[in-house]
C-alpha cells in the first residue's frame, strides 16, 4: 500500500513556543485519518504545514514518496493537495458554479472544459439547485458543502478536512459523513479534523492524537479512545471526551 | 561640505522630521485603530494650514495660538467625517475605506481652492526669518518652535494613550476589536475618537508648519505621501516607530537634497519608500499588517 | 456570467459600430467624441488590474504618461515614427509593469495603492526634472508627425478612430480575460487571495500579468493621448487625478465587467460636458462628492444596479438560498 502523506518530525513556533513539536506519521493510500485534540493541539497548524500555508522551522512533508517540504500551497495543489477551511471561504461574489470552477480550471483550460467538470462536482454534492446563487448569499450548510466541493474541484489524491461539519445540525452532520464516504470510494485519501468524537471515530480507519503540539497517540479509533494519555488531554471539556 | 554644514543639514532634517512625524502619528493611530488608509489626512493638514492663514490674516492671531483653536475644530471635523462617511462602511472590504478616502481628499482640497485660489501664499510673522545659533550651527527660529510643540503634543498623545482610559481603550481596540467589545469598550465610539484625533494631529501639524512653507491647496497630497512614507517606514500602526520614521524621512530628505539636487527632494523620500516596500514591507522598526 | 442576449463579441462589434458614425454625425464635437472613446479605452484597461484582480491602481498615469514621454521623445529626438514608437513605449510600459509589479507583488490593500501613487509621482518627478530630456516642466511641443499612408495624425478624425480602435480592442481584451482561466482567478484572487493559492493559483504571478497586460494597453492610450495634445507637461500626465479619473470610471460604470467602465466614462464625461461652464472649475469636487456617493451607495456601480435590478425583473423574486 503507498504512503500518500508522510510526515517526519514537523515542528513550527509561534512566537516561540512550538506549536506542531516532532510530529510525524503516515497517511496510507486510500485511508482516512482522523486528526483529534483538545483546542489549540496544533491540527490547523498541522494542516497548515502539511497544505503550505506554513513553513516548518524543522522536519519534512513527503507526498506520495516526493519531498514536498516548503512548497507554496499552489504547488501543491498541483501536486494533488486539497484542503477545506476551518472557517469557510467562498468567494462571495462568484456563484457556486464560478467557485468550483476556479478550482476545476486547474486541470482544465478551457472554460466549457472547466465548467462541465465543476457542474459535475455540484451534482456530486446535490447542489444543482444553488449553481447560479452568488455564494455569499448562501447559508452555513451549503456554504460547507460548497467548500469541500471547491476543494474537489482540483482532482486531489489527498484532501484535508478541517471541522466541515462544525455548527451543522445532526441530519446535516450524517449527510456530510455520507458525502465524505463517497469522496473515499473515487480514491482520494483522505486526512480529517473534528471534534465530534462520533463523526471521527465512525469515519476514520486510523485516528492520530495531538496534545500541546505533539503526537500523542497513534491506531485504530478504539484504541486511541482507550488510551489513558488521549482521556487526560480531553479532561475538562466533557463534550468532547472521546468514547462510544 | 565641511562638518558644520553637515551638521546644520543633519539638525534641519531631524526638526522637519519631528514635524513629519506629527502628520504620521495621526496616519499611524488611524489605520492601527481602524485599518483604514486615510488618503486625506495630508488634506486635514491643508484645512490647518488655511484656518491658521485666515486667522492670521484677518484677527492678527499667532499661528502657533491656533492651535488652540485647531484642536476643537480638528475634534468637531473628524467626528462628522467618521460618523456620516466612515462607520457605515465598516465591515466593507478594504478598497471601500480606501475610495472614501480619496473622495473626501478631493472633497476637502478642492473647497480649499474654491475658497482661497490655487496661487501659493504665504504667512509672515515677525519671526519668520529668525535664526537661533547654537554654537556654530543657525537653526531657523520657527523650525525650533514649531519641532518643541510637535515633542509637545506627541507627548500629550502619548499620556493619553497610556494613562487615561480612553488611551487603554484606544491600546485594547487596536489589539483585538472583538475582545475590546467583550470587555465592554464601545468599538464604534471608540473609532471615531481615534479619527478625530487623528484629524487634529494632522491639522495641528498644518498649523506648525505654516510659517515654513508656502500653502496651496493642493499641498496636502505632497504630505499624504510622507506621511505614508513615514507610517510605513516605522510600521503601519506603530506609533512610536512612526516617529523614528518621520526624523529618518527628515533627515533623508535635507541630506539627500543637499548631496544631490533639490528639485529631486521629494523623489527621494518615494524611491526610499519603495525600497522599504521591496525588502521590509513591515517597516524598519516594527511589525504591521501587509 | 451572461444574462442571455447576444454574444459578448457581438455587443462589442455593436457598440464599436455604432460609435464609428459619431465623426459623421456630431463632427463638430470630435474633441469630446476623442476624449470620450480614450477614456473608456483607458478605464478598461485599469479595470484589468482594478476590478477583475481587485487591486487598486491609483497610480496608473504613470503608464499614460510614460507613452506619451516615451513615444514622443523617440519621434522628436531620434525619429522614429509612432508605428516603431508606440510599440517601443508598449515594451517600456510592460518592463515597468514587470519590475512595479514584481516590487509590489506582495503587498495588499492600501499598500498596494501606495506603491502605486509613488510610482506615478516619482516619474512624474523625473520628468519634469530631468529637463534634458523631457523639457522639464515646459513640456514637449509635437511640431510635426508622420503620415501614414497619407494619414493626418493631427487630424481629428483620424484621431477618434484610433482610439476607437484602441477601444475595441481593450473591450476584447477585457471580454477574453473574462472568459478565460486567467480571469476566473483574477476573480478569485480578488475575492480571496489566501484561499485561492489552495485551488493552484499563483496570486504573484496573476497579478503582475494583469498589470502588464493593463499597463501596455495603457501606455498605448498614453500615446495617443499626447498626439491629440500636440503639447504637454509632466502635470498633465502624470497627474494622480487622471489615476483618479480612470478609477471613478469603472467605479461608476461597474468594476470587473466588460462594458462598465466605458459606461462609467460617457457618464462622467458627459455630465462634465453638458455642464461645462460650471462643472470645469468644480470637477475635482464634482469627482470626490460623486466617489463619496458611489461608495456609500451603490459601490456596484451602475451596471451592479442594472443587473441587479435586471436580474430581479427576470426572476421575479429577490436572489435567495435554497437548502438543496
Amino acid at each position: 500500500m503507498a504512503v500518500a502523506l508522510s510526515t517526519q518530525s514537523l515542528r513550527v513556533d509561534f512566537g516561540g513556543l512550538p506549536a506542531v513539536d516532532d510530529v510525524s506519521f503516515d497517511v496510507a493510500e486510500g485511508e482516512i485519518l482522523g486528526l483529534i485534540g483538545p483546542n489549540g493541539a496544533g491540527k490547523t497548524t498541522l494542516f497548515n504545514l502539511v497544505s503550505g500555508y506554513l513553513r516548518p522551522a524543522r522536519g519534512e512533508v513527503h507526498l506520495f514518496g516526493r519531498d514536498v517540504t516548503g512548497l507554496p500551497p499552489y504547488a501543491l495543489a498541483r501536486l494533488g493537495v486539497s484542503r477545506t477551511f476551518q472557517v469557510v471561504r467562498p468567494f462571495p461574489r462568484l456563484t457556486v458554479l464560478g467557485n468550483v470552477a476556479v478550482g476545476a480550471y486547474l486541470r482544465h483550460r478551457s472554460r466549457a472544459e472547466a465548467e462541465r467538470a465543476a457542474r459535475e462536482i455540484v451534482r456530486f454534492l446535490g447542489m444543482e439547485r444553488v449553481a447560479d446563487h452568488e455564494a455569499g448569499s448562501l447559508t452555513l450548510p451549503t456554504r460547507k458543502r460548497l467548500e469541500i466541493a471547491r476543494a474537489l474541484a482540483v482532482e486531489p489524491r489527498l484532501l484535508l478536512l478541517d471541522e466541515v461539519v462544525a455548527g451543522l445540525n445532526p441530519a446535516e452532520v450524517e449527510e456530510i459523513i455520507e458525502v465524505v464516504r463517497r469522496i473515499r470510494a473515487r480514491g482520494v485519501t483522505i486526512v480529517i479534523v473534528e471534534h465530534i468524537m462520533r463523526v471521527i471515530m465512525g469515519l476514520s480507519d486510523r485516528v492520530v492524537a495531538l496534545s500541546y503540539g505533539k503526537k500523542i497517540a497513534e491506531g485504530t479509533p478504539e484504541a486511541v479512545a482507550a488510551e489513558p494519555g488521549v482521556i487526560a488531554a480531553y479532561l475538562g471539556s466533557e463534550d468532547d471526551a472521546p468514547g462510544p | 561640505m565641511t562638518v558644520v554644514t553637515l551638521l546644520q543639514t543633519a539638525a534641519g532634517g531631524i526638526l522637519t522630521g519631528g514635524v513629519y512625524a506629527l502628520v504620521g502619528i495621526g496616519l499611524s493611530l488611524i489605520f492601527g485603530v481602524m485599518r483604514i488608509v486615510n488618503f486625506s489626512h495630508g488634506e486635514f493638514m491643508a484645512v490647518g494650514m488655511y484656518t491658521a492663514f485666515v486667522l492670521f490674516r484677518h484677527l492678527g492671531l499667532d499661528p502657533y495660538g491656533s492651535l488652540l483653536v485647531v484642536i476643537p475644530a480638528g475634534t468637531a471635523l473628524g467626528v462628522a467625517v467618521e460618523r456620516v462617511l466612515l462607520a457605515p462602511i465598516a465591515r466593507a472590504p478594504e478598497h471601500t475605506a480606501i475610495l472614501m478616502t480619496v473622495g473626501v481628499g478631493l472633497i476637502l482640497s478642492n473647497s480649499l481652492l474654491f475658497l482661497f485660489g490655487a496661487h501659493p501664499q504665504t504667512l509672515l510673522a515677525s519671526y519668520s526669518t529668525a535664526t537661533v545659533r547654537l554654537g556654530p550651527i543657525t537653526l531657523s527660529f520657527p523650525l525650533l518652535v514649531s519641532f518643541g510643540l510637535t515633542v509637545l503634543v506627541i507627548t500629550a498623545l502619548y499620556l493619553l494613550l497610556t494613562r487615561t482610559d480612553l488611551g487603554r481603550a484606544i491600546r485594547a481596540t487596536a489589539q483585538n476589536r472583538d475582545a475590546a467589545e467583550l470587555q465592554g469598550v464601545d468599538t464604534a465610539w471608540i473609532r471615531t475618537a481615534v479619527f478625530a484625533i487623528g484629524t487634529v494631529l494632522a491639522m495641528a501639524a498644518g498649523v506648525l508648519l505654516l510659517p515654513l512653507l508656502y500653502v496651496f491647496p493642493t499641498v496636502g497630497s505632497t504630505f499624504t505621501l510622507k506621511a505614508f512614507v513615514v507610517t510605513v517606514l516605522g510600521g503601519m500602526g506603530n506609533v512610536v516607530g512612526a516617529i523614528f520614521g518621520g526624523l529618518l524621512l527628515g533627515l533623508v530628505e535635507s541630506l539627500g537634497a543637499s548631496f544631490g539636487a533639490t528639485n529631486y527632494r521629494d523623489a527621494i523620500g518615494l524611491v526610499a519608500f519603495l525600497l522599504v516596500l521591496l525588502v521590509r514591507p513591515a517597516g524598519l522598526f516594527g511589525r504591521s499588517r501587509v | 456570467m451572461s444574462s442571455g442576449g447576444l454574444h459578448p463579441v457581438l455587443r462589442i462589434a455593436l457598440l464599436v459600430g455604432v460609435l464609428a458614425f459619431y465623426p459623421l454625425l456630431f463632427g463638430g464635437t470630435l474633441n469630446f467624441g476623442f476624449s470620450l472613446v480614450l477614456f473608456a479605452a483607458l478605464a478598461t484597461s485599469w479595470d484589468l488590474v482594478g476590478g477583475w484582480a481587485g487591486q487598486l491602481s491609483l497610480g496608473h498615469a504613470a503608464f499614460i504618461g510614460l507613452g506619451a514621454y516615451a513615444s514622443t521623445l523617440l519621434w522628436t529626438r531620434l525619429g522614429l515614427p509612432v508605428w516603431w514608437g508606440v510599440p517601443v513605449a508598449m515594451a517600456a510600459g510592460a518592463v515597468l509593469a514587470s519590475a512595479w509589479g514584481w516590487i509590489t507583488f506582495r503587498l495588499r490593500g492600501a499598500y498596494f495603492a501606495l506603491s502605486t501613487i509613488a510610482v506615478a509621482e516619482v516619474l512624474r518627478i523625473v520628468a519634469n526634472n530631468w529637463a534634458d530630456l523631457t523639457g522639464g516642466p515646459e513640456g514637449i511641443s509635437i511640431v510635426s508627425l508622420p503620415s501614414p499612408f497619407g494619414l493626418d495624425l493631427f487630424g481629428r478624425t483620424v484621431q477618434f478612430y484610433l482610439a476607437l480602435g484602441l477601444l475595441a480592442v481593450a473591450l476584447l481584451v477585457s471580454w477574453r480575460v473574462g472568459a478565460s482561466r486567467f480571469g476566473a482567478w483574477l476573480e478569485a484572487i480578488r475575492e480571496d487571495e489566501d484561499s485561492s493559492m489552495a485551488l493552484g493559483v499563483n496570486p504573484a504571478r496573476m497579478k503582475v500579468l494583469a498589470f502588464v497586460l493593463s499597463g501596455v494597453l495603457t501606455v498605448a492610450g498614453g500615446a495617443l493621448y499626447a498626439v491629440h495634445l500636440s503639447f504637454f507637461e509632466p502635470q498633465g500626465v502624470f497627474d494622480l487625478h487622471l489615476s483618479v479619473q480612470l478609477v471613478l470610471m469603472a467605479i461608476v460604470g461597474g468594476m470587473g465587467t466588460v462594458f462598465g467602465p466605458t459606461l462609467g466614462a460617457f457618464v462622467l464625461l458627459g455630465f462634465q460636458e453638458a455642464f461645462r461652464s460650471t462643472f470645469q472649475q468644480a470637477s475635482l469636487f464634482i469627482y470626490g462628492v460623486i466617489i463619496v456617493l458611489m461608495v456609500r451607495y451603490a459601490p456596484d456601480g451602475l451596471t451592479g444596479r442594472l443587473q441587479t435590478a435586471w436580474r430581479r425583473v427576470r426572476d421575479g423574486r429577490r436572489a435567495l438560498d435554497a437548502v438543496p
